[in-house]
């Protein structure tokens, strides 16, 4: 399998306390990698390390180069603009062509279903619809590696399974997809799951 | 009760869970701190021109000149009258704090008595125009004072000649210039009352009491129900309902709450200014706050969140205080802004400070609907957050994508969006430059010498007789005022009312005390604002003066049966001619805005343009800024920060959107202007870079979150220690010094030219930048 990011003997602290490692993970292309465990077991710390925004206290972080996107727990929107407004500002982030930027940000609300509320503010909208719509911000440029902190969190069952399905379909785009979920229904679509307890890899499991 | 009193401390709770909303309570406290001592005693400027100097240079060094000079050293406007006996440079004088620089030629009261005028010529100091134009009101009137006599004298000299009357040209003359002097000396007494009515603008502790406290009866409100909406849409009145009580419960709890927040603050500044009010005045600040808690209340159900409240709150905040007459008195406004200002609650507070009944009755029927509009709107589930049902669609089966190529950031997009992002869409863009736009001409008017065309005085003539209006007809005459015929209550309310700048009172028997020459019962009472109540008492009295030379001389005529009762018009003949041949006895040199042309020009100490630009700026941005702290701009910054160049991106990105919202603000500000240079654009640029990088490491601190609480404050806080008011170096060198530590402060130094604030500005501006990306790359 083509790699696209490989993190190894990774290890975090926070002061005294190890919050992660250490501990070593491959994600590979076209695939989905869930990230399983208890609160405070490391996950969004792997996260954030798999993604570059913090730094390892030891071990190494290896990424094939490409572009990594990443969708925090916290919807990484500003509730007073509106939906278009958001992703024409993530698009500018990501440095997408200004020509292609309309066609992208129709493609992506309406691959999160979307569409109808394009010039709605985002304050406006229902939980569900915020975070499916800070995943569309994640979906706007092509990436190697997705990497999304508990997207499914506070969802009813329908944006799960739009944003399950849109997970899917990065997939599909050669994408590799790294999700932290606490159900196992949700990650019955990922072709391998980690299982983290006190920051170590206890099991991995593939499917 | 018991739930009752739980949501009181739970909203006192609330309150003080932000940080920022202890500085509300303590900044106020401590901007009187800094009025009182410095403030205050400069406002006294304000409304009495304090006594200053000037210089005569008495090339004629005669007798009467040095009797002139001693005769101005009497009086109490005049601090130091420097007599020099050789020309020496004005301006050196200027520096040194004289307000004016005057030259007797030589020969002067020699010619005087020949009726030969020779010019005083007055250098006036353009630093100085308060005391400028008190200058020119007095010489002008003196100098039309002998003019009226000399005329007179003349005109009587012709027509005694005509009647072939023999009369000795010189000893006329001799008598006229010494009768001259003396009247013109003695003009002050005039009147047999003078006195000043006491309004807000008299009172300068007063004036900063009510500023003060109109600030806090706004804000403490204002911070308090700002997450109303929040607050309701957690359920909060369901819960209330099933224990029996509601929405109103919530309401009062929070109104309560609200009044005790303010009375901590209230009774410190009442201690503190101990100012002289009627009890009326404190019912007065209770309708005021009660009406200010329901408008507060309105704007915060009505708006999305909180910071857009604040934000909105505080762009009412400062209109209120603009338009209402706390910047700047009421007289001050131009015409449109006075039309205007009954819509400000603060203008009926400032007069509800006076004891006047008239504007606690609008406060009550004010307070009564608004309050009632609020609960109104409380009660309708429309507050409720909406909620979308979900539709289902198919999803499009998915085909690998290559086409799209991601290339760099667009800065520009980035930065714009924030920007948008910080003032809530489009339309509150434009709705924030609009507010700064239409504050900026306001105060442009307001400092601009064509809005102060002319002093409003009422006359109450009381003795209605030909004499009386004589006289009213002479002061109409003059250029810079406008009279107001009318009684004497209404003339004394429309003074009140600020509608008028002083009254003159025409007692009964006006006629026969000028005419015996005895005391005239004439009175003149002045709403004092600046140099305006100086000059129009010197007009009056001029005038009467005037007058009296001319009934004077045809008085002399008639009595030594040169002329009879109907041959007057001879007189008034010779004397127009007098008129026309007269020369000049006074030029004026070195003319200043409204000194120059006669015209009232208020104190010193209000707010110059630079500084009421430099108190919006930073309070806009500051409001704005809190974005910059809440929860979506922290998970922004993380998924940026997986961006390649994403840690740099951020803070870059968050300064520039900053930037461009102020840079709009400081273009308004720079347009309305008109004649701002190269270096005061610059100046500005620095500023809100300056500005911008304070905002952004406040916004990193636990207090961050709430800056915009505390944004209007603060801003008047800086606003003042940084001299936006008034000349902070008259209160000693040491102040001048402390001013250079606000960005306010830097700001009128780098306008008024001075390299080392522009200096200072940008690197205050690196350093700060440098500060939060270094900050904001380890969070």
């Amino acid at each position: 399998m083509d790699i696209v990011c490989k993190l190894n003997d990774i290890e975090k602290k926070y002061g005294s306390e190890r919050v992660l490692g250490p501990v070593s993970v491959s994600f590979e292309r076209g695939t989905v990698t869930g990230i399983a465990g208890p609160n405070g077991a490391g996950k969004s710390t792997l996260l954030s390390v798999a993604a570059g925004i913090i730094a390892p206290d030891s071990g190494t972080r290896w990424t094939a180069g490409g572009r990594i996107c990443y969708v925090p727990q916290e919807l990484a929107l500003y509730p007073s603009l509106s939906c278009r407004d958001n992703l024409s500002f993530w698009a500018g982030v990501y440095g997408l062509n200004r020509k292609l930027r309309k066609s992208r940000i129709a493609s992506a609300l309406e691959l999160v279903e979307l569409t109808d509320k394009a010039e709605k503010t985002v304050e406006t909208l229902s939980g569900g619809m915020k975070r499916r719509l800070n995943i569309a911000a994640a979906l706007l440029a092509p990436s190697e590696l997705l990497l999304m902190d508990e997207p499914t969190a506070g969802c009813d069952a329908r944006s799960v399974d739009v944003i399950l399905r849109t997970i899917s379909h990065a997939a599909d785009n050669y994408c590799s997809v790294v999700f932290v979920s606490h159900s196992a229904d949700e990650l019955r679509i990922c072709s391998k799951v980690i299982y983290l307890e006190d920051g170590l890899a206890v099991r991995e499991s593939a499917r | 009760m018991r739930s009752f009193f739980a949501c009181v401390m739970k909203d006192v709770r609330l309150f003080f869970s932000r940080k920022a909303a202890v500085l509300v309570l303590v900044l106020p406290a401590l901007l009187l701190a800094v009025l009182i001592p410095g403030f205050g005693e400069t406002t006294a400027a304000r409304t009495y021109v304090r006594p200053f100097s000037f210089v005569i240079c008495d090339l004629d060094d005669s007798v009467m000149s040095r009797s002139l000079i001693n005769q101005l050293r009497q009086f109490e406007l005049f601090e130091d009258i420097a007599s020099l006996h050789e020309h020496e440079e004005s301006s050196e004088w200027f520096n040194r704090g004289y307000a004016a620089y005057a030259t007797i030629p030589k020969g002067f009261f020699y010619a005087m008595y020949d009726m030969e005028n020779l010019a005083v010529t007055v250098d006036l100091n353009p630093d100085m125009p308060a005391e400028a134009a008190i200058i020119k009101s007095v010489f002008s009137t003196v100098t039309d004072i002998v003019a009226a006599e000399q005329q007179a004298r003349l005109a009587e000299f012709k027509v005694r000649e005509a009647a072939g009357f023999a009369a000795d040209k010189n000893e006329l003359f001799y008598e006229s210039a010494n009768y001259e002097l003396k009247r013109a000396l003695s003009r002050r007494n005039v009147f047999t009352k003078f006195r000043l009515i006491e309004d807000y603008t008299e009172n300068s502790l007063k004036a900063s009491y009510a500023t003060v406290t109109a600030m806090l009866c706004m804000l403490i409100p204002l911070c308090m129900l700002r997450g109303l909406p929040e607050e309701l849409s957690l359920g909060i009145i369901d819960r209330l309902k099933c224990s029996g009580r509601g929405l109103y419960t919530l309401i009062i709890s929070k109104y309560l709450a609200a009044l005790i927040m303010l009375a901590i603050p209230f009774a410190a500044v009442v201690a503190a200014a101990r100012p002289d009010l009627p009890s009326s005045a404190y019912i007065s600040a209770l309708l005021f706050f009660t009406l200010s808690f329901s408008l507060f209340g309105i704007v915060s159900i009505s708006t999305p969140d909180a910071s857009k409240a604040q934000l909105i709150g505080n762009m009412l905040v400062l209109l209120f205080l603009l338009f209402g007459g706390a910047l700047y008195p009421y007289q001050m406004l131009p015409r449109y802004a006075q039309s205007i200002a009954w819509v400000s609650p603060v203008f009926y507070y400032l007069r509800g400070i006076n004891g006047m009944q008239s504007a606690a009755l609008i406060l009550t029927v004010f307070s009564a609907v608004i309050s009632a509009v609020f609960l109104l709107i409380c009660r309708d589930p429309l507050y409720r957050r909406p909620v979308f049902p979900v539709r289902h669609c198919e999803l499009k089966e998915a085909e690998p994508d290559t086409s799209v190529k991601a290339g760099r950031a667009d800065l520009f997009s980035i930065i714009w969006y924030k920007m948008l992002a910080m003032t809530g869409r489009r339309t509150m863009l434009v709705i924030m430059v609009a507010v700064s736009a239409i504050c900026f001409y306001t105060v442009d008017r307001i400092l601009d010498e064509e809005t102060i065309s002319e002093i409003v005085i009422a006359v109450a003539d009381n003795d209605s007789t030909d004499v009386s209006g004589e006289y009213i007809r002479a002061v109409a005459s003059e250029e810079s005022v406008r009279m107001i015929s009318c009684k004497e209550q209404e003339a004394l309310k429309k003074l009140d009312n600020g509608e008028t700048e002083a009254v003159v009172i025409i007692g009964e028997g006006f006629k026969r005390a000028f005419l015996e020459d005895g005391p005239l019962p004439l009175s003149y009472f002045s709403a004092s604002a600046g140099s305006a109540s100086e000059a129009g008492r010197e007009i009056c009295a001029g005038k009467l003066l005037s007058l009296q030379s001319r009934f004077d001389a045809v008085s002399r005529l008639i009595f030594d049966g040169v002329l009879k009762e109907n041959e007057k018009d001879l007189f008034y003949e010779q004397l127009e001619i007098a008129e026309n041949e007269a020369k000049p006895i006074v030029e004026f040199t070195n003319q200043v805005s409204g000194a120059g042309t006669g015209k009232a020009v208020y104190g010193r100490i209000y707010a110059r343009y630079s500084g009421f630009a430099a108190l919006m700026i930073f309070l806009f941005l500051m409001s704005l800024s809190v974005l910059l702290s809440g929860l979506p701009a922290r998970a922004v910054r993380k998924a940026m920060s997986a961006v390649p160049g994403g840690h740099a991106l951020y803070p870059v990105t968050d300064h520039l959107a900053l930037v461009m919202a102020g840079v709009l603000m400081a273009a308004a500000a720079v347009v309305l202007r008109r004649d701002a240079g190269i270096g005061e654009i610059l100046a500005y640029f620095l500023y809100v870079n300056c500005v911008a990088g304070l905002c952004l490491l406040i916004s990193l601190t636990r207090a961050g979150g709430g800056a915009d609480m505390a944004a209007s404050v603060l801003a008047m806080i800086t606003a003042t220690v940084g001299g936006c008011f008034f000349d902070i170096s008259s209160l000693g060198g040491s102040f001048r010094t402390i001013s250079y530590f606000t960005p306010q402060g830097l700001l009128i130094g780098a306008v008024s030219g001075s390299i080392l604030c522009f200096v200072a500005l940008a690197a205050v501006s690196v350093i700060c930048i440098a500060a939060y990306c270094t900050v904001v790359r380890r969070i």
